[in-house]
């Protein structure tokens, strides 16, 4: 019995799979996959993409929500479930190459360069320049607390940082170069307790009094929503986090037209423009389609 | 000692479980509550260790009123022994039947003499036996367990809700038989419920037999058997038992009045009786009615002078009343007489019994135990 | 061999903060069970004593709701009240195990033969005595049955602990993948298994001893 179940539910997962697998356009074109994270910016531009993309060619493209990190995407790609995403350069530092092959570096050219370089090389991925926001982590703290003690920048917190609880996502903590064990190196403080969690939910810690700091992305509409402020990285210690999009080679050599879309997208939406596409998504609850159209029509990327 | 005095149960939903009952247990005896379901009988007993609390009425406990006694108290002082046994699970034998003595706080060394001992008392090797869990022993077995439990504490009372009745038949035999051999070392006052007439005249000093919350009737089994009040106990004692049970017809049922003579009369004043009655045989008696013997018409003529005493044969056969027909039928073959004169305790003269009642009685007799003589 | 050393300098490199992932883990869990056994266990027992039945059930239908909420989502729901990290992860993993042990401890009194219940107070035992040295007792597979398979849940679910900030292996694991480090994943599932596996093991032999019958 519990045998037929299983080969049963084996079959029809076996049979999901390959109906979505039927990859061929109403147009006669081809269906292509697109990888988005959990947060709104790559699901924003999975809809300029697939917007672009559809108008400008034969081809459709699906997009995939909520992958939980930006490593799971880059291996979907690799494995050529995923033919496009958008990822930010800093991922570069994220412990997918060798440590003798890649030098830690604040500057953006220098992180985008080695990006495009190894991506290109390990992964066979084009990685496009940046689409003109950046999302980096940032420290921020609530406008009140800063502007009583007077803080400009992450140097400035210095004095306070024994008392402070701070909010972070996950990998934050335990990442090398520049997460948490760097940064105390870096800055030459630690904070009270840095705890590692859902990076939605961190808003609600800081609203709810619980943490004194968090560990924002800088295009984060919540973060003005919340009456943060970001502090300046003095010693400029986080990694640049520029986002490009990111497609297969072996796509692109196939479909040259698809390539000439992706490379219009190229410094086309900047970090303030993003932040409001995000507001309209997260804040207002606008679908990230119609905000997508939207701001395309408005730029005259699309009719 | 144990008397209920008035006693009636009402239950909340105004049905009365039982109605005014006045009882004595009899103490150091075994006395079975008997009666159909729902006749108050467990009820009855339940009161006892106030499983169950009477509405009215008093029960009195060696004088004293059983509600001014903590109910745990009582139960502590009182065995107990369910129908289904009831034994603790998770428990060993041992400690199932030192429970009471553990909760009355006895100390380690007794409580185990007296675990010993009653496993002995039911043949039950203590080695064996002790560390068992109920689950290892047979129901015979576990009832047993579940008696001996009831003594552990050394109760003077115990009490049995229809202890056997869950039993296969071959084991239920066994511990009746257990039961009463028990007794006889332990003496103790027992209130034992069943609905099994065998059960109940097999092991009861007294049986009380209830009905609709009502005693019926109580006695010694033989009581109950031989002299039912109504059709109920009929009925419920059952025809094939009672009629299984009656003794021989009497002969008080079927005695004749008969004339006599006192031996001092003339022959001839017995010559006229005999004529008058047509019979050859005639009893004689002293002048205080007792018993003297026999004349018969043949002797009579052949003396018409004489008196009566002259004639009278002395070592004729009589009987006495008491007896039954089996025994009075036995003399009548033994002598080829007509009939047998009846006595009383006292050796007066009562009347006579002759051949055809008798065989009308054991006429009557067989054809009631269903003709087969 | 590449694998198993390059996972052995893991170990010798991460070991402090892997401890200490693994012992919020185990508070958190361990917590939770713990006044979760501490309260449902007697209001269970409490419970097959009560006429009321509409109370009863009320009892039932709260556990049963806080069941179906799913688990991510209830302890977003705490962070309102009882903002973040430990706090709202303990209760909410307590709700979330209240259900299981409830109705098993209920079960397991409640299956209890009548007969023997009936002897115990016809022997004269006093109600707590029943409780103790009969109830309890006799129902304790159930109880114990209860009590493993909810910590085997709970510890399964306080991964998800992480996401509010109370760490527990889930960190770990989701700092493995957000780091793209492999071996941060692979020590936190395989840490939250054994876990599970050992309580599980340790219940199981406790209560082998505690009924050998």
């Amino acid at each position: 019995m519990m045998k037929k179940i299983l080969f049963g539910s084996l079959f029809l997962i076996g049979f999901i799979l390959t109906g979505c697998g039927d990859d061929s356009s109403a147009d006669g074109g081809e269906v292509f996959q697109y990888g988005a994270q959990t947060y709104s910016d790559p699901k924003i531009m999975g809809q300029v993409v697939k917007q672009l993309v559809e108008d400008q060619t034969d081809h459709e493209v699906e997009i995939t929500e909520d992958i939980q990190a930006s490593p799971q995407i880059i291996n979907a790609l690799d494995q050529g479930e995923f033919d496009f995403a958008t990822l930010f350069s800093g991922e570069v530092y994220n412990n997918h190459f060798d440590e003798d092959k890649i030098e830690f570096s604040t500057d953006p050219q220098k992180t985008i360069d080695q990006a495009q370089t190894l991506f290109d090389e390990k992964f066979n991925l084009n990685w496009y320049d940046s689409i003109g926001f950046n999302n980096q982590y940032s420290i921020t703290v609530p406008e009140e607390f800063a502007t009583t003690h007077d803080l400009q920048t992450i140097s400035d917190l210095s004095e306070y940082a024994s008392d402070m609880e701070v909010g972070a996502d996950s990998a934050w903590k335990e990442r090398e170069n520049d997460g948490y064990r760097d940064f105390v190196d870096e800055y030459g403080y630690e904070f009270k307790n840095v705890r590692g969690m859902e990076i939605s939910l961190m808003y609600e810690g800081i609203a709810g009094g619980d943490l004194d700091a968090i560990t924002a992305y800088t295009v984060d509409p919540h973060i003005l929503e919340n009456n943060l402020v970001i502090l300046e990285d003095d010693q400029n210690f986080f990694a640049p986090y520029d986002a490009s999009i990111v497609a297969r080679n072996e796509l692109l050599e196939n479909y040259p037209e698809v390539s000439d879309v992706l490379d219009s997208i190229v410094d086309s939406i900047s970090t303030k423009e993003m932040t409001a596409l995000i507001r309209e998504v997260d804040i207002n609850e606008r679908s990230t389609a119609e905000v997508a159209e939207e701001f395309l029509k408005e730029k005259g990327m699309l009719e | 000692m144990i008397q209920l005095q008035n006693v009636n149960k009402t239950y909340d939903d105004g049905f009365e479980a039982l109605k005014d009952i006045n009882l004595e247990f009899q103490e150091e005896k075994i006395n079975v509550l008997i009666g159909p379901s729902g006749c108050g009988k467990t009820t009855t007993m339940k009161l006892l260790n106030r499983l169950t609390d009477h509405t009215s009425g008093e029960i009195l406990m060696n004088g004293k009123n059983i509600k001014e006694i903590d109910p745990i108290e009582l139960r502590r002082q009182m065995g107990y022994v369910i129908q289904n046994i009831g034994l603790f699970p998770h428990m060993t034998i041992y400690d199932n039947v030192a429970a009471v003595p553990k909760l009355l706080k006895w100390d380690k060394k007794t409580i185990k003499q007296k675990v010993d001992a009653l496993l002995n008392m039911v043949n039950l090797d203590p080695e064996i036996y002790r560390t068992r869990y109920p689950s290892e022993l047979s129901g015979g077995q576990q009832q047993r367990i579940g008696v001996i439990r009831a003594l552990a504490a050394e109760p003077d009372t115990i009490l049995m809700d229809e202890p056997f009745s869950a039993l296969d038949p071959i084991s239920r035999e066994q511990l009746q038989d257990e039961l009463v051999h028990l007794q006889q070392e332990i003496n103790k006052t027992i209130v034992f419920v069943t609905h099994d007439m065998d059960e109940a005249i097999k092991i009861a000093d007294q049986i009380i037999l209830m009905e609709d919350g009502n005693i019926v009737q109580k006695g010694t089994p033989n009581e109950l058997v031989t002299n039912p009040v109504n059709d109920f106990v009929k009925d419920f004692i059952g025809t094939k038992r009672l009629k299984n049970n009656q003794s021989m017809p009497q002969l008080s049922s079927i005695k004749k009045a008969f004339p006599s003579i006192t031996k001092s009369k003339p022959v001839e004043d017995a010559i006229k009786i005999m004529v008058e009655k047509q019979i050859s045989y005639l009893p004689v008696v002293e002048e205080d009615n007792k018993y003297k013997g026999i004349i018969n018409l043949y002797d009579a003529l052949s003396h018409k002078d004489g008196y009566v005493h002259e004639i009278t044969n002395t070592t004729s056969n009589a009987v006495n009343i008491n007896s039954d027909a089996a025994e009075a039928t036995r003399i009548i073959s033994g002598s080829g007489a007509a009939f047998l004169p009846l006595l009383s305790d006292t050796q007066e003269y009562l009347g006579v019994v002759d051949n055809q009642a008798l065989l009308k009685s054991f006429e009557g007799f067989f054809a009631d135990r269903g003709g087969e003589i | 061999m590449e694998l198993v050393s390059d996972y052995i300098e893991f170990w010798q490199e991460k070991n402090n903060v892997i401890w200490e992932y693994t012992y919020q883990h185990i508070a958190i869990s361990f917590i939770a069970i713990l006044f979760a056994i501490l309260l449902t266990v007697p209001l269970a027992i409490y419970m097959t004593k009560m006429k009321n039945n509409f109370i009863k059930n009320s009892i039932f239908n709260i556990a049963n709701v806080f069941q179906t909420i799913p688990t991510i989502a209830l302890f977003a729901i705490m962070i309102p009240f009882l903002g973040i990290g430990f706090k709202p992860a303990v209760i909410a993993l307590f709700l979330y195990a209240l259900l299981p042990l409830l109705r098993n401890t209920y079960a397991g009194v409640q299956a209890i033969e009548p007969d023997i219940i009936e002897s115990a107070k016809g022997m004269g035992y006093s109600p707590m005595q029943r409780i103790f040295k009969i109830e309890i007792p006799v129902a304790l597979p159930y109880i114990m049955s209860g009590i493993r398979t909810t910590t085997v849940y709970v510890i399964s679910w306080t991964t998800l602990a992480a996401v509010v900030g109370a760490g527990g292996l889930g960190g770990l694991v989701l700092s493995g993948i957000g780091f793209n480090d492999q071996h941060m994943i692979f020590t936190g599932t395989i840490l939250a298994i054994l876990m599970a596996l050992l309580l599980d093991f340790f219940f199981a032999s406790v209560e082998q001893k505690l009924l050998k019958r």
